[in-house]
């Protein structure tokens, strides 16, 4: 499959890694980007695994592969730039909190959901975290028809039963989004 | 067609356990696995836990200047805006026969104590839960003309049972001797403690000695453990007297050398006892306060800083004195109003609380909102 614009020509020095998302489109990623996917690091962990392997991530699309690529490279570049230094190491914070909240901003519903599921999937701790974060962050105020929406889920409350839980906390209902 | 995703259940709690209780109280109304996961006990105690630092507020008793009604707030701990709550049921009504003092609170849960009608509420002002614990029917020996008193209450958790508790510190004495030693004869002591869980009080062993005189301020619950001020033969024998709720034992650490007395209240600092010490100069005072870093060792209390010098409000009103802390060391202080106060800028704000400072000092305990359910 065609190499995706996005990735550096393997003559940058360093060793790649082949990621390939369920539609077969293949992503050469650098080694120190590659293994920030815990998925991918146990993948090679095992024994006699050569690292010229294509590494099948049949849950991820490559829409969200080329994301969360995008994401983890920055990531690291940033690791590298903080150090000792607590000037240096603000700005880094500030940097990846820009970072993360660019990645969340355009996105819809479902691309924020399929992010969570490759993060949760392909094991990047740091991005699962923000994205949990940001769903929160995403629902908090919303109405609970918005929120069946958002995780599928059936309402199995009776008519009867709904309005009573509802005036349990009727105060709660204060306040929220409109849809 | 494309299926909307859908969430794997540990990624949804993960979700869950991020957001603020009354989003969590809304949600309830989802689904019926919602409602379940929602108000299970140890989704809610891991909530509790996730939230502990982001969710701590102050919560204040006051007494109205106007019409006496009591007043209880919360305040922001970020941003110090101030919500009215109203009080639980037991308290409704314009009844000025209440005396409400604030045992305590932990984990979102708040246990007030009437000091006339002699019971105690516990009360979750998030969800409004109440129960009122119905008074301690333990046999007391009383002897004629001698006077029952609760010296000192703190409220706090038993993480080992999962269970809330109130514990009482109650003297009997004959009110005819204006001073006494705890030995002596003219005193009896009797440690109870009230469970959640057994709905019962029990008789403690405890130590002899008295605790400070401030029923106001009962006494400081940090991590498990309630301390109060006590004082032994003479306020030349002070000391901090602490009861670990879970073990029910009790544990004496001396002041510092420093200071043998000149204390009556106890704060929590960092999530360790802070004590202000009282140091009187002629019309002057101030406050040096130590913090105590590991209860039961003389040698760790560590001096921190010290405020003042104060001078007198007026006759009346007294010196001023600090009520607690709140972020960066900065101090509560009631000085005819609530302030707080900055020692390292010397800044002081004025919270803009109306109080009835005469009849009613001011009561201020560290709270967090929770879902903690008062029954089992």
């Amino acid at each position: 499959m065609a190499n995706n614009g996005e990735n550096p020509s393997p003559d940058v020095g360093g060793k790649t890694v082949k990621l390939k998302a369920d539609d077969g489109e293949i992503f050469e990623v650098e080694e120190a980007v590659a293994m920030e996917l815990q998925t991918v690091k146990s993948f090679f962990d095992d024994d006699g695994v050569s690292y010229d392997t294509v590494v099948p991530l049949l849950n991820v699309s490559s829409t969200a592969l080329a994301k969360v690529i995008q994401y983890c490279r920055r990531a690291v570049e940033l690791r590298a730039k903080s150090g000792d230094d607590e000037g240096a190491n603000e700005k880094a914070r500030e940097e990846r909190e820009g970072l993360e909240a660019e990645l969340v901003r355009e996105e819809s519903d479902e691309g924020i959901k399929e992010l969570i599921l490759a993060a949760n999937y392909l094991n990047i701790k740091d991005m699962l975290s923000f994205l949990c974060r940001a769903v929160g962050d995403r629902i908090k105020n919303k109405s609970v028809e918005y929120v069946r929406r958002f995780f599928v889920l059936e309402n199995d409350f009776s008519p009867e039963e709904e309005e009573r839980t509802r005036n349990e906390v009727a105060w709660a209902f204060e306040g929220v989004d409109a849809d | 067609m494309v299926m909307a995703k859908e969430l794997p259940e540990d990624l949804v709690i993960k979700i869950l356990l991020l957001l603020p209780f009354v989003s969590l109280l809304r949600f309830k109304s989802v689904c019926k696995h919602w409602y379940a996961l929602i108000t299970n006990q140890n989704f809610i105690a891991k909530h509790v836990l996730h939230n502990k630092n982001c969710n701590t507020q102050l919560l204040l008793k006051t007494r109205d200047k106007a019409n006496h009604d009591y007043v209880v707030s919360t305040i922001s701990h970020e941003t110090l805006q101030v919500s009215l709550t109203p009080l639980p049921p037991p308290y409704f009504g314009v009844n000025k026969e209440f005396h409400i003092v604030v045992v305590g609170s932990c984990n979102g849960l708040v246990c007030l104590h009437d000091c006339l009608a002699l019971h105690d509420v516990i009360w979750n002002p998030a969800t409004k839960e109440t129960k009122v614990v119905s008074k301690s029917n333990l046999p007391r020996i009383v002897p004629a003309g001698y006077r029952t008193r609760i010296e000192g209450m703190e409220f706090g958790f038993d993480a080992k049972t999962n269970d809330y508790k109130i514990i009482n510190f109650i003297t009997i004495s004959d009110p005819r001797l204006y001073f006494c030693s705890p030995s002596e004869n003219g005193v009896i002591f009797h440690v109870e403690v009230y469970s959640l869980r057994a709905d019962t009080w029990r008789k403690v062993d405890g130590p002899l000695c008295f605790l400070s005189i401030h029923h106001i301020n009962p006494g400081i619950y940090i991590n498990g453990m309630a301390s109060w001020v006590a004082y032994g033969n003479g306020w030349e024998e002070s000391f901090v007297l602490s009861f670990d709720m879970s073990d029910e034992l009790f544990l004496k650490t001396p002041f510092p050398d420093t200071y043998s007395d000149g204390a009556d209240k106890i704060f929590m600092l960092n999530e360790l006892i802070a004590i202000p010490f009282i140091d009187e100069q002629g019309f002057k005072l101030s406050y040096d306060i130590w913090s105590l870093l590991k209860v039961g060792i003389k040698d760790s209390w560590t001096s921190l800083f010290t405020i003042g010098p104060f001078i007198q409000i007026n006759d009346s009103l007294g010196f001023p004195f600090p009520l607690g802390f709140w972020k960066n060391y900065t101090i509560f202080i009631v000085n005819g109003q609530l302030v707080l106060y900055d020692p390292s800028t010397k800044q002081i704000t004025n919270l803009q609380i109306h109080h009835h400072v005469d009849k009613e000092p001011i009561q201020l305990v560290t709270y967090m909102e929770s879902l903690v359910s008062l029954e089992g």
